[in-house]
């Protein structure tokens, strides 16, 4: 749902707080646009709350401008552009004097919305943050922290807010209940369609959540980019702690290709051979299932053992028991991707074919051994070495 | 008279100015509640402005601290001074030693609204207005009736003590005892509603305390 049109801009914005030497952020540029799911994500002091502050006019710009749809902020009357704009704060943001019902109805009686579409709005919204219609009139007090957390997060969506700030919303929650909140956003994100700008310092949290991940530190923008490109090319050492070992190794796998992995001298044969060279082949080798190739090493299909011997007398050539139904792969798609297609082999291998169809390897159950041993016990290039050789 | 004891002397004397007593003590608590009202009046919104301003904060609570240390004779007669006799300067001593309690509470509980809250309510898109009588008011609500509370309770005592620059009230009842040879029953006669209407201002008050603290915030 991710559109090309600009929702919220940031242009060299910086921010100085009185009193304080150092500029709180430091000419800032991003872009957010319309539907896409943007986390600010730093560590405290970096910035990151005061950048999405200033996106409803909590902060004020020092210098440079803040664009909402292309407009100034400056130029909105705060008010106004408060109660268009969607807010989430971290757990206590509900009014506690007031019901469940009130305090989701509290934007849409600001706007001075008739009683009878404020009330249908809220049955509806209830409904979104999956909780009982008897909450309505209970107060936060009676609700536990994951519930009253729902409702913030739908109160932001009472009056049709296109445009929702959440700063670390789920902070305080534990990590079961932050996961299910997380799937709600997520979920009300993708459904409806709106643009949520995002405040968190867990890099989980960003990486499931956002589009876009913005990395602050010290007011600076580090980088910007889809959680892929901040896990697969962090920009420097310190998106890379932030990212954190576990999940870099982690990430590292998942950009394992099957070039990497594949066993380059697989046991073939050409397609002129006689069978009886196919069979002494397969003794010696020790295998029962021959990869067979042309002059040119274009790869044509496999023999196996049991065909083979079937019909030893009656053939003579080896393209009459030529099986080719056998999927390949290509050495550069990702491991990650053909997990299963190598496991539902049956403890076969799969024949790696380049772009000329020319057999260029196999990879085999011990390729994919190789890269879980790698993920559990951390780089292990000398097991892989090792275990290479033992193939061979 | 002589030789009653004083139990049945007490009750002689109610018997007898039952309805002097009354009057008495409708005036001894209006003066009281006309100090405490004027003093809200000055000291609420005072208490309201002053929580936004440390600074200011800070100066305007000395100085109602300043004169809360004034012994209550000591004020009542230099207040005499420019008001002269009566009525008047009963009630503006009380208004002034109220304005501590008052302030203070209200500065506190202004201050004591979760700045979560405000900001999540400012966040929201209320005006300045809004957020005050939506959010920070009904929030500090029971806080700022307690202040009024320990306000009324000590303008009934500054009230009885006012009968000495001729305000009249149930202190009159007691002036009259102590100066009266045997005047213990008179004493008793007077103190006794003095002190009942203390403690009924301080129930009764207790009582608005907890039905004006929102529903929400109650355990």
């Amino acid at each position: 749902m991710v559109q090309n049109i600009p929702m919220v801009e940031f242009k060299n914005v910086t921010k100085l707080y009185p009193k304080m030497s150092k500029p709180a952020v430091d000419n800032i540029n991003f872009k957010i646009n319309k539907g896409e799911f943007c986390c600010l994500i730093g560590t405290s002091g970096s910035g990151k709350t005061t950048l999405m502050r200033m996106i409803n006019q909590m902060n004020s710009v020092t210098k440079g401008k803040v664009l909402i749809k292309g407009k100034n902020v400056k130029e909105f009357n705060p008010v106004f552009l408060r109660r268009h704009i969607g807010y989430v704060i971290q757990s206590n943001g509900l009014m506690p004097h007031m019901t469940i019902r009130q305090n989701i109805a509290l934007v849409p009686k600001l706007l001075k919305w008739p009683k009878k579409k404020i009330a249908v709005a809220v049955n509806k919204l209830i409904e979104l943050a999956q909780l009982p219609k008897s909450y309505l009139d209970r107060y936060p007090n009676e609700l536990s922290g994951g519930q009253q957390q729902r409702v913030g997060v739908i109160r932001a969506l009472a009056a049709n807010q296109n445009l929702i700030l959440m700063d670390e919303p789920f902070g305080a929650l534990d990590p079961i209940t932050r996961e299910s909140l997380q799937t709600l956003v997520k979920n009300l994100q993708s459904k409806l369609g709106k643009t949520i700008v995002f405040v968190t310092h867990d890099m989980d949290e960003a990486l499931k959540l956002a589009t876009k991940i913005v990395v602050l530190h010290g007011g600076h923008l580090i980088q910007v980019g889809s959680p892929d490109e901040i896990l697969h090319y962090p920009k420097n050492k310190f998106v890379e702690n932030l990212i954190g070992e576990k999940r870099l190794s982690e990430a590292k796998y998942e950009t394992v290709k099957v070039k990497n992995v594949m066993l380059t001298d697989p046991v073939k044969i050409n397609q002129t051979a006689s069978l009886t060279t196919a069979l002494a082949m397969m003794k010696e080798h020790r295998v029962d299932t021959l990869l067979v190739v042309d002059l040119e090493n274009h790869f044509k299909g496999y023999i196996s053992i049991n065909e083979l011997q079937k019909k030893y007398n009656q053939a003579n050539k080896i393209s009459e028991i030529l099986l080719t139904k056998i999927p390949v792969l290509r050495p550069d798609e990702y491991l990650r991707d053909n997990f299963s297609r190598i496991l539902s082999r049956a403890g076969q291998y799969i024949p790696v074919v380049d772009d000329n169809e020319r057999l260029v390897g196999i990879v085999t159950r011990s390729s994919l051994v190789n890269v879980i041993y790698e993920k559990i016990w951390g780089d292990k290039t000398a097991l892989i070495k090792k275990s290479e050789k033992e193939v061979k | 008279m002589a030789n009653l004891t004083l139990w049945q002397q007490f009750i002689y004397y109610y018997q007898h100015n039952g309805n002097y007593i009354l009057s008495q003590f409708n005036r001894t608590f209006l003066m009281s509640v006309y100090g405490v009202l004027f003093a809200a009046i000055i000291g609420i919104p005072l208490g309201i402005v002053i929580a936004g301003n440390t600074h200011l904060g800070s100066f305007v609570l000395e100085f109602a601290n300043f004169i809360q240390t004034i012994p209550s004779l000591a004020l009542l007669s230099i207040v005499m001074i420019g008001m002269g006799l009566g009525v008047k300067t009963v009630v503006f001593t009380v208004t002034l030693y109220s304005l501590l309690p008052i302030i203070k509470n209200t500065y506190t509980g202004m201050c004591s609204v979760d700045k979560n809250i405000i900001d999540s309510g400012k966040g929201m898109g209320m005006t300045k207005l809004q957020l005050l009588y939506l959010v920070r008011l009904p929030l500090s609500i029971s806080v700022i009736v307690a202040g009024l509370k320990n306000a009324l309770v000590i303008a009934i005592g500054i009230t009885s003590i006012g009968s000495f620059v001729g305000a009249g009230g149930l202190g009159d009842i007691i002036i009259r005892g102590t100066n009266a040879t045997s005047g213990n029953a008179i004493i008793l006669a007077g103190a006794f509603p003095t002190a009942l209407m203390a403690v009924l201002v301080d129930l009764l008050l207790n009582l608005v305390q907890n039905w004006v603290q929102p529903k929400g915030l109650k355990k």
